[in-house]
């Protein structure tokens, strides 16, 4: 486990110099985020007050490493706007971002890894290039685009499941998989086109590997050469780039959830920037930093599971 | 030399014609051998002779759409192979004929154990349980020389040497007791001192389980020491063939000549040159009319570019050669 260690010894600085970055970019924005707050017809001292409760009135190096000795403790602040704290608020909507990360994963990954294998193996026949054709037509729509289509097919023309509104979990299991089918579908459908595209390419390349015409040699059926020996040496390219999605939609699938109308982690995000909640804003901003760099760490270990080689070679 | 009985598998003009932009590309043109039980057949050519493609054919294992057309018969123990549907040959591969291949550093999957690797051909074709399969995989991995095999069958390819590689590969080949092993180019990837070791463990268990092989090689050394019989492949084509002993006292091919000059002696003076063949082997697209060798020929006559020779000859000792050596020189033509 030193590599773990050394890992998690590189990401320090990146983490710091990260949320560093956040931290200023939002001091730097034109305009004083207090008196866009409090509106035109505020009082100066009122202003004044609120800039010195934030911080803004102290140099930004001092409000960073304040800021930052408190979030160590896991006080992101409060929300001037509600008095909410930034923890309760992610603790909040971060079920739901969660909920439909892993709705969109597994409906992506479900349909793209048989795709991508049967693509491979009958590369260039018909199956694979209509494939390829409804790929690209779907990677190139926008999500709110592809968002607004499904919702005219199937909550406007078929009058099934519900245009935008969310239903808790431990308020109805079936009203929250109603609510979430559709948000979920438009950020797996780009996903399920792009992942079985990349496991195609790689698996092509396994296919025409010595091992795989050994394993053919051994005379296993052609199920057990695709999905037991090509498939795990061709999975690299795909996990990196679901860990990274994952990272992505854990901290909100903004446009979706902004659609759909679902109270998560982006949500929070575009409700806190229209309202010039700079705490709230600051602390989304850490929270998804953070998570983005932990799943990535996660997905480096992974390949060590994926590939015996990369185990030994760190020991070594 | 006769056989003693009946080959184990026979070809008859096999043929296998690849698809290109040019047109078909002969790889295999009309190949016709055999081997019996117990005995080792060495198939010899340079690269791109044919040689693999042959290999790979006998059990159907190339890419479908790469090729053209095929032909010929292909009789394995009674069973015809060439044009057999893809289930048959699938359950003859692996259970009744053996594979090895060329470079074990590739030939391994290399994220699976060497156990799963080893144990899922028996599991699949045999039907044995778990535990007998263990039980077989330790037996064949001490069979090939592995010490240690418990500890073997977990580890995962990258942690073994090429030699041990390679024994394991053998060890997957014979995991079903196959009558019949191929082994393309077993040796090449290895050191010097690994490959006898090979060779002399293919030899072994080939008498030991009576199974019959074919040994492809473009290294004429490994076929003197390991092999019974012997067939020469030029351009797709088999130029000479016969008892190994035979074919090497008694070279009537000019190709198997110069073949045999091209092998690197240990008494040769420093700094002498080896000898090679000059020119390049013939397209197999546009192969030349008449015999394929006779570009690079030096006993070239005009009838050997006009007429391609038949491979005849008597007591198993076969030749295509208008001119063959020991034969008096063809009349000199002007070219």
């Amino acid at each position: 486990m030193k590599q773990v260690k050394g890992r998690l010894l590189e990401l320090a600085p990146v983490l710091l110099l990260v949320s560093f970055a956040t931290f200023a970019l939002v001091r730097v924005l034109p305009g004083d985020p207090a008196r866009a707050f409090l509106g035109p017809q505020a009082s100066q001292q009122e202003v004044a007050l609120l800039r010195h409760q934030i911080g803004l009135d102290r140099p930004i190096i001092s409000a960073y490493g304040h800021w930052l000795a408190r979030a160590f403790h896991g006080d992101l602040g409060q929300s001037y706007q509600t008095g909410q704290s930034v923890v309760s608020a992610l603790a909040q909507r971060l079920p739901v971002s969660i909920e439909l990360m892993l709705l969109a994963q597994v409906l992506g990954l479900a349909v793209a890894v048989p795709v991508g294998v049967l693509t491979a193996y009958r590369a260039e026949g018909l199956v694979d290039r209509a494939w390829s054709g409804l790929s690209f037509a779907t990677i190139a729509l926008p999500s709110f685009v592809l968002g607004l289509l499904l919702i005219i097919v199937f909550p406007v023309k078929l009058n099934v499941l519900q245009i935008s509104g969310f239903t808790h979990l431990t308020h109805s299991v079936g009203g929250n998989l109603e609510s979430m089918t559709l948000p979920a579908l438009t950020l797996a459908l780009p996903q399920i086109a792009i992942y079985s595209r990349v496991l195609r390419g790689d698996m092509i390349a396994t296919l025409r590997e010595d091992h795989v015409t050994m394993a053919e040699a051994k005379g296993l059926p052609t199920w057990q050469i695709l999905f037991r020996y090509a498939l795990r040496p061709s999975s690299f390219s795909l996990i990196t780039l679901a860990g990274l999605n994952v990272g992505q939609l854990m901290s909100g699938a903004v446009v979706v959830e902004f659609l759909f109308g679902l109270p998560g982690v982006g949500m929070l995000l575009v409700s806190s920037i229209f309202a010039h909640d700079l705490v709230m804003i600051q602390g989304v901003i850490l929270f998804t930093v953070v998570v983005y760099v932990a799943i990535n760490l996660g997905v480096d270990l992974l390949y060590a599971v994926l590939d015996p080689r990369t185990r030994h070679v760190a020991a070594a | 030399m006769t056989a003693q009985s009946a080959p184990v598998l026979e070809m008859h003009e096999l043929r296998t014609w690849f698809a290109t932009p040019e047109g078909p590309l002969r790889a295999v043109d009309g190949v016709s051998l055999g081997v019996e039980p117990g005995r080792c057949l060495g198939v010899v050519g340079e690269s791109g002779s044919g040689k693999t493609v042959l290999l790979r054919s006998i059990v159907g294992l190339l890419p479908r759409r790469a090729i053209a057309s095929t032909g010929g018969t292909v009789c394995f123990e009674g069973l015809e192979l060439a044009g057999a549907p893809p289930a048959v040959i699938r359950d003859v591969r692996g259970r009744r004929i053996g594979m090895v291949f060329q470079d074990p550093m590739t030939s391994l999957n290399p994220v699976m154990r060497v156990g799963t690797q080893l144990t899922d051909g028996m599991r699949h074709h045999l039907g044995v349980g778990r535990q007998e399969a263990r039980r077989r995989a330790r037996a064949l991995l001490e069979a090939v020389g592995i010490p240690d095999p418990e500890r073997r069958l977990r580890d995962y390819p990258h942690q073994l040497s090429g030699g041990m590689r390679q024994r394991v590969t053998i060890a997957i080949a014979l995991a079903c007791d196959p009558s019949l092993l191929l082994a393309d180019e077993p040796t090449t990837a290895l050191d010097v001192t690994v490959q006898s070791q090979i060779l002399r463990l293919l030899g072994r268990l080939r008498r030991q389980r009576n199974m019959a092989v074919i040994l492809v090689t473009h290294d004429m050394g490994v076929v003197a020491g390991s092999t019974d019989d012997l067939a020469v492949m030029y351009a797709g084509k088999v130029v000479e063939q016969g008892p190994t002993a035979t074919v090497f006292s008694a070279t009537r091919h000019p190709y198997t000549r110069a073949l045999l000059e091209a092998i690197p002696r240990a008494d040769a003076r420093p700094g002498e040159r080896l000898a090679t063949i000059p020119g390049q082997p013939p397209s197999l697209v546009d192969p030349p009319s008449g015999c394929r060798f006779a570009p690079r020929c030096p006993r070239a006559a005009d009838r050997c570019r006009a007429e391609e020779p038949p491979l005849a000859g008597a007591d198993g000792h076969r030749f295509a050669c208008w001119f063959p050596l020991g034969d008096p020189e063809p009349p000199a033509a002007a070219t």
